[in-house]
């Protein structure tokens, strides 16, 4: 009789010993699999967002000082408003959002003037402003700061630059660089820095990106630049890049935890082996007087490692698809298909799912190749 | 002509204890020849189990020598022990060890012979129909039988028999006992320890131990 199948004969005897460790390997095989399906959910999830939200784009005038446009906020040069007609037609982006901004003195101090177009743009869509409000002609916006300075509240009169407005609404104080902005109307802002039809940025929002594609920047400014001429292009923190980071921060928390489960498993697996190499004294001291070797001993107990194993794999592989199926998809909602424990995964995991249980078992087969059978046999 | 199998020369053992070392056997001889039959007397911690066990190459000796066909068992590597084993060399115990998982028939096949040379030796001990029970569905003597069984079937020079009917209701005692018999008979050798003074068996020479020397 092989160790083979002695291992199979004591496996339908104990069976509980036998369920218990093929669980330990079917929750060490679950949990890698499922970290593999939900890293590829989560990337599968972000190229999705990242098609759909794209890039975000600013268009600037060629000669702009970047230095300056980036500590300042704004750049001192101007572009021609007509350039966003030009790009709509164009399927670039989303969103295009044309802004003016200068800081100029009003009343106490200075603050800075932007002017946003009343509406987003989307050539054939209606979509929600991506500032959320809209600043109609002849109104302003303040920010926490300028307001209370100034003593205005919503409803309140106001001159600037001896133009007329009415405050619409005074923002609630956010401890940034918008608590001292007053926003108005493009063309009522243009008017009153002097600078009509002029802007100082075009941000093209939301910009199309092909699905796979890794960084469409580069094709995409070259676009525009072309569409544009005397412009350049310069890139925007994109929501993709914070999904990114967000998953690979979620994949190093698994990255982490993986490990330590695994231990934790391989721990458990152990623990089995060794208290089933116990229970096994007498047998282990029978078999080594009935002439068998130390190395076929411990092929005893390696082999049931890895038949338990396999059936471990087995285990873990249907639990890993189950979860993965009613889980995955609640958690990335556009992750179509990768739910699916794929054929790859399967193999991966029959194959280093015995290599595991029979690794974690090397020391308990250590101790029992190694058991004096002459003290076993003494005591048995 | 004297054909001796199995001898053991100045045999001494010695344990290691929680404190210090103690003397399981102390500078035992003896030797069996083919067709002979020795028992190996003495009261418990005698050194029987350890006098057999090292016969059996699985105790290594603190000092003197066991020979097998005049050959020194410890001078050479383990697995050629391991060999002497599962070729030359029987072992019967006081608690059977048959595998509880096993019938009786691959609890035989298990010493490494095949099915029907396990099924025969099985069916000739008088288990036919009990081939296929697991040991806890036979009775004591049943067991023992078996585990005869396991010894005999690869047909050993030397059957080394730990108190074999220790547990045995008479009956079945005799039944084992006519089985050594019938072995040493057969050209075999026959070591058998107990602690019983009387015991149904022509022996052709005994031995009695106390406290790990060799009395008489």
């Amino acid at each position: 009789m092989n160790a083979l199948g002695l291992a199979l004969a004591e496996l339908r005897h104990r069976k509980l010993s036998a369920l218990l460790f093929a669980v330990a390997v079917a929750a060490a095989v679950a949990l890698v699999l499922l970290f593999v399906v939900f890293a590829r959910a989560g990337e599968a999830d972000t190229r999705r967002i990242q098609r759909d939200a794209g890039l975000n784009l600013v268009i600037l005038p060629s000669d702009v000082a970047l230095e300056r446009y980036w500590t300042d906020g704004f750049a001192p040069e101007t572009l021609p408003a007509a350039h966003l007609e030009r790009i709509a037609d164009q399927d670039v982006a989303n969103r295009l959002v044309p802004i003016l901004s200068r800081d100029v003195e009003w009343g106490t101090g200075t603050v800075r003037v932007t002017g946003i177009a009343g509406e987003t743009f989307k050539r054939g869509g209606h979509m929600k402003p991506v500032y959320g409000r809209v600043v109609e002609p002849g109104t302003m916006v303040l920010g926490a700061l300028v307001a209370r300075n100034r003593g205005l509240a919503a409803g309140d009169a106001a001159s600037l630059a001896g133009e007329p407005f009415t405050v619409a609404a005074v923002l609630t104080e956010k401890g940034s660089r918008e608590d001292a902005e007053v926003f108005l109307d493009l063309a009522d802002a243009q008017r009153v820095l002097g600078l009509e039809g002029r802007v100082s940025e075009i941000q093209a929002l939301e910009c199309h990106c092909a699905a796979d594609e890794i960084d469409p920047q580069k094709r995409l400014s070259e676009a525009i630049e072309a569409l544009l001429p005397g412009t350049r292009v310069v890139r925007r923190e994109r929501l993709a890049d914070s999904r990114r980071r967000q998953r690979r921060t979620a994949e190093r928390y698994l990255g982490t935890a993986t490990p330590i489960v695994l231990m934790l498993c391989a721990l458990w697996i152990a623990t089995l082996a060794m208290l089933n190499v116990r229970e096994r004294r007498a047998e282990i001291g029978v078999l080594r007087a009935l002439g068998r070797s130390r190395w076929r001993v411990a092929a005893i107990v390696l082999a049931r490692a890895s038949l338990l194993g396999i059936c471990g794999a087995a285990l873990g592989w249907a639990v890993a698809a189950l979860v993965a199926r009613s889980v995955v998809p609640d958690v990335f909602r556009f992750a179509a298909g990768a739910e699916a424990v794929g054929s790859d995964l399967v193999a991966f995991a029959f194959v280093l799912a015995p290599v595991f249980a029979v690794a974690a078992s090397l020391v308990p087969a250590a101790i029992a190749a190694t058991q004096d059978p002459a003290e076993v046999l003494r005591d048995a | 002509m004297r054909e001796v199998l199995v001898e053991a020369r100045g045999l001494a053992v010695r344990l290691r204890g929680a404190r210090d070392a103690v003397e399981a056997l102390g500078g035992v001889d003896c030797a069996v020849g083919a067709g002979e039959l020795c028992v190996v007397r003495g009261p418990s911690g005698a050194g029987k189990t350890t006098l057999l066990l090292a016969l059996g190459g699985m105790r290594r000796p603190s000092e003197g020598a066991v020979l097998f066909r005049g050959r020194d068992l410890y001078a050479g590597p383990a697995s050629a022990r391991d060999d002497y084993r599962a070729r030359s060399a029987g072992f019967v115990f006081q608690g059977m060890h048959l595998l509880a998982y096993l019938d009786a028939l691959h609890n035989v096949v298990l010493a490494g012979c095949s099915t029907e040379a396990a099924r025969a030796r099985l069916e000739a001990l008088g288990l036919g129909e009990r081939i296929e029970h697991r040991p806890s569905a036979l009775s004591a003597g049943e067991r023992q039988r078996v585990a005869l069984a396991r010894a005999l079937v690869r047909e050993p020079d030397v059957v080394l028999a730990d108190e074999p009917t220790g547990n045995l209701d008479p009956e079945s005692a005799e039944l084992v006992l006519a089985e050594l018999e019938a072995f040493r008979a057969g050209g075999g050798a026959v070591v058998l320890a107990t602690h019983a003074s009387t015991l149904s068996i022509e022996a052709t020479h005994e031995l009695r131990l106390e406290r790990g020397r060799r009395v008489s």
